[in-house]
């Protein structure tokens, strides 16, 4: 049987598979082209997009796979580094030995800013490998967000685990209605804006991601717990 | 590993999957999924929506689905060799995951089934278009709710009640005709013409009233009496009992011409009495001065055996000198005869009230549904018949539908029927509310918040549909149509709280006495329906058949006023006021802020002035007064996110109500109309009707 793996739909990172030989190229159209680059007026130039993390952030993935020795790794563009994740999950299937629901996760704590990409595979020459989009991980990036998910039972085929909450950083911000008011003087002051996207929106992924998200019973934008469909609006 | 998100089956009433094979269609027992997914399965939205009658969540569907390859190839094959009743399901499960803490794995769970609607199945090229609709007992309940079925009265669960009777009021009226009545030409013994002028109903009980004719009796009158049918009146034979006719009034004589050697007899004379007491009822006269009116005043009470009459007649006695005499009764005459009648016990077949709804559930689903109920298995005290059993007709059937069976027994005992993990379930309203275990939608946006129209009455009618009677006693009946005001004004709209199914104790009586055995004349209410409260334990079994008998239930007869005479009348207990009493949850969910308010009563058809139990049936109602309210009128709507396994949930639990939080604060209600779409569960409009404990007036401070 070959090997196969899914990925849960709530991971925060979109993959792609890709061969290992045509690494380099990858990197280099993934760096260049922005996926919405057809939304752009014809005048405008090309833009750049890829994923931003910043260093405090913890990137969580949940990979199942048909075989033993998945390999889930960060490495930076020039391959010069190369940064295992860390498992914390592989739970067996009941029905079937060698099927596993793995959990990998990585703190940025420790990585030095600058682009990466995940990669994940099976070791194989010709076997599993998917790379994902470019990242950049930065101290800090301004106007982003991050959304932190959980759920209290397994939802879109992903194991929630206790403490090990999902998230993922996107271009957005929050802002309280009615700025300037206090507390005391109206209830509505607890109410937020959530503007996800920056000048073009997000990707179509992170469309699909959000829809999955919002479904998850344990969401927060920016440590704020999420009333996730209170005054969300799109730039 | 995971596969397929959904897993979609047709399926026919045995739950067998059709399949393809070789481009045949056949079934299996094993299931079988299809190969080609139905298309725009992915827009179909499913709609929970409260239904106001049944006070239960109905489904409905929105989008035909669109069949292709070995889809589209089972529902030809079906729709052309067996047409649009053919039953085909549409079944889909759905891949879930779980995982115990150290294993996982994946199972498939039903996500929803529906009955393809073949009266709108489309055969277009490759594709067939077809709609999906709530299959099984929801789709069956709805096409025959209002079909009439028969259930024989002699079914093998049928019970009796012994039916002794309510003490019924009757008057006649007697006058005289204006006739000489001479010795020498009609002879010593005269039967007066008397006319009977009127009675109180038209059809008098166990008494047949006459206008005697003018008749001359032979000398042996007593014996003449014995046989003649020229009687005032006539005790019915099948009276058990001796009726007492009380005759009271003037009776007023000229006298023409006198004999002096003759004397004037008047009396009263019951066909078994002898001469030996002829006098017992003879009439008091007055003086015997040719050309003088006298009067004398009748008081009589006269004990009729079962089929004796009773007689009037004159008598000149002595030995005439051999002047003529006669008298004339005068028109102003006017005798009175006031009777207490009650009719002879009978035993009328009667079924309980799960026995109708289970026979007619399986007649809708041609037996293949059984329903349940808790609250007709407590209630199984009332009773049902119909007006050829109350007759005592051999071959009686109960003529009903399920749309009245279930409105007869709500507006007594506030019920909601639905369907509750695939069972069909007639229980009380308050079990089909659940706020303790509510479904939990998390946050929602845009709330909005108006009073539930649907909901919200300015009068309420209750009881029963207004019934006339030829008897005057029918003026008594307190189980008749009566009309309350409510404090709304804003809005116009009347609450019918009437029972299909009769249940006036005097109208119920009138059959009896009426028509009781007589094969061959109709009556208006031989087709009705009718609900009789009995005891709960049979006090013996019937001789015939050995199945239970029971005793009206009158223990809220003792100490009620308002009637002629209390103590037998049956059915006080589904008087008007009494059923909004019962019905109090619901009535009081029908007024916002208005416990201070009273529902007024306004009119009622008949007898308003029973008391009894404590219960005055004209005074107004303190809505505060009422058993706690099911639900505010108030509607809130807003979007949410659907709970990913809402369809599951429902269906395994429709009663749950839903739970909500808006700017920090958590909601209740029941649903209202609650939207589902399947593919990506898209936020959708909920409408709910709002928890009573909802504290609606933290709202008045939010803006959005």
């Amino acid at each position: 049987m070959n090997n196969k793996i899914n990925l849960s739909k709530l991971n925060p990172v979109r993959f792609q598979t890709v061969s290992w030989a045509t690494f380099e190229k990858y990197v280099q159209a993934n760096s260049q082209y922005y996926p919405y680059s057809t939304q752009k007026l014809p005048q405008q130039p090309p833009a750049i997009y890829a994923q931003k993390w910043e260093m405090k952030d913890t990137i969580r993935l949940q990979i199942e796979a048909n075989f033993n020795g998945l390999q889930v790794e960060l490495t930076n563009v020039d391959k010069s580094k190369v940064i295992p994740f860390s498992q914390d999950l592989c739970a067996k299937n009941k029905g079937a030995e060698n099927e596993t629901m793995n959990q990998y996760s990585l703190e940025l704590s420790g990585i030095q800013p600058g682009c990466y990409v995940i990669r994940i595979h099976d070791g194989q020459e010709n076997g599993i490998h998917d790379l994902s989009d470019t990242l950049i991980v930065a101290e800090n990036h301004s106007n982003t967000v991050l959304i932190e998910y959980s759920n209290s039972t397994p939802e879109a085929y992903t194991i929630f685990l206790p403490g090990k909450k999902f998230s993922v950083r996107l271009e957005g911000r929050m802002r309280q209605l009615y700025a300037g008011m206090n507390d005391t003087d109206h209830k509505h002051s607890r109410s937020w804006n959530l503007a996800i996207g920056g000048a073009y929106g997000v990707t179509p992924f992170y469309d699909t991601l959000l829809k999955a998200v919002w479904h998850c019973d344990q969401v927060e934008v920016s440590k704020i717990p999420l009333s996730h469909c209170e005054g969300f609006s799109e730039l | 590993m995971q596969g397929n998100d959904f897993l979609y089956f047709f399926t026919d009433s045995t739950n067998r999957s059709f399949y393809v094979e070789n481009g045949l269609v056949k079934l299996s027992s094993v299931p079988r999924p299809l190969q080609f997914t139905p298309g725009e399965w992915q827009n179909l939205l499913i709609t929970n929506k409260r239904n106001q009658k049944y006070f239960a969540l109905d489904r409905n569907f929105t989008i035909p689905l669109n069949a292709v390859e070995d889809g589209a190839l089972i529902l030809k094959d079906q729709f052309y060799k067996h047409g649009i009743e053919t039953i085909v399901n549409l079944v889909i499960l759905k891949q879930h995951l779980f995982y115990d803490g150290t294993e996982q794995g994946y199972h498939y769970k039903s996500f929803y089934k529906g009955e393809f609607d073949f009266g709108n199945f489309v055969h277009s090229g490759p594709i067939v278009t077809i709609n999906v609709m709530e299959g099984g007992l929801s789709k069956l309940i709805k096409a025959k709710e209002s079909t009439v079925y028969e259930i024989p009265m002699d079914h093998p669960d049928h019970e009796w009640i012994k039916m002794d009777g309510i003490i019924l009021k009757e008057g006649v009226n007697f006058t005289a005709v204006d006739m000489e009545l001479k010795k020498s030409v009609l002879g010593t013994y005269i039967i007066p013409p008397l006319i009977f002028s009127s009675s109180d109903s038209s059809q008098s009980p166990g008494v047949s009233f006459y206008s005697p004719n003018v008749e001359s009796m032979t000398s042996n009158s007593f014996n003449y009496l014995h046989t003649s049918s020229n009687s005032i009146a006539l005790a019915y034979p099948t009276n058990t009992a001796p009726v007492v006719l009380r005759i009271t009034g003037p009776l007023y004589y000229k006298l023409h011409r006198n004999d002096a050697g003759l004397g004037i007899r008047l009396r009263f004379f019951k066909s078994s009495q002898t001469a030996a007491n002829q006098n017992v009822y003879l009439v008091p006269i007055g003086g015997n001065t040719p050309g003088q009116t006298y009067g004398a005043n009748v008081n009589f009470n006269i004990s009729l055996e079962p089929g004796e009459r009773l007689f009037f007649y004159l008598e000149y006695i002595g030995v005439t000198g051999g002047i003529d005499t006669s008298i004339s009764l005068l028109p102003s005459t006017n005798l009175r005869i006031d009777y207490d009648f009650r009719q002879t016990t009978s035993y009328i077949r009667c079924l309980k009230p799960y026995t109708v709804f289970s026979e007619l559930i399986k007649m809708i689903s041609d037996g293949a549904y059984i329903p349940q109920s808790n609250v007709l298995a407590l209630w199984d005290n009332l009773k049902i018949t119909c007006g050829d059993a109350i007759r005592g007709l051999d071959g009686a059937i109960l003529k009903t539908n399920l749309s009245d069976f279930f409105d007869t027994y709500n507006v007594d005992l506030d019920l909601a029927m639905g369907l509750i993990a695939g069972v069909l379930r007639m229980e009380y309203k308050a079990d089909f509310i659940d706020y303790l275990n509510p479904i939990p939608l998390g946050s929602v946006k845009n709330l909005s918040v108006k009073p539930a129209k649907d909901y919200i009455y300015n009068t309420i009618v209750a009881g029963q549909r207004d019934i006339t009677y030829d008897n005057v006693n029918g003026k008594q009946e307190f189980n008749s149509k009566v009309l309350w005001s409510t404090p709304n004004t804003r809005i116009t709209k009347e609450l019918n709280r009437l029972s299909p199914y009769r249940r006036d104790s005097f109208g119920i009586e009138f059959i009896r006495i009426n028509l009781e055995g007589k094969t061959t004349t109709d009556n208006s209410g031989d087709n009705d329906e009718f609900v009789i409260h009995t005891a709960k334990i049979p006090y013996g079994y019937y001789f015939l058949d050995n199945r239970p008998v029971y005793m009206l239930d009158r223990t809220l007869n003792s100490g009620a006023t308002g009637l002629i005479e209390p103590s037998t009348p049956f059915n006080l207990f589904f008087s008007p006021k009494r059923m909004l009493l019962r019905s109090g949850s619901f009535i009081r969910s029908l007024f916002y802020k208005q416990d201070s308010r009273k529902i007024v009563f306004q009119t009622s058809d008949k007898n308003k002035e029973l008391i009894s139990g404590g219960v005055i049936e004209k005074n107004d109602l303190a809505i505060g007064s009422l058993a706690a309210p099911h639900f505010m009128p108030i509607e809130i709507s807003f979007e949410t996110v659907v709970p990913i396994d809402l369809i599951e949930t429902l269906e395994a639990s429709p009663v749950r109500a839903f739970s909500f939080e808006y700017l920090g604060i958590t909601y209740k209600g029941i649903p209202v109309t609650a939207g589902i779409k399947p593919a990506d569960n898209e936020s959708q409009t909920f409408i709910l009707l709002s928890s009573p404990d909802n504290d609606l007036t933290q709202l008045i401070n939010i803006f959005e």
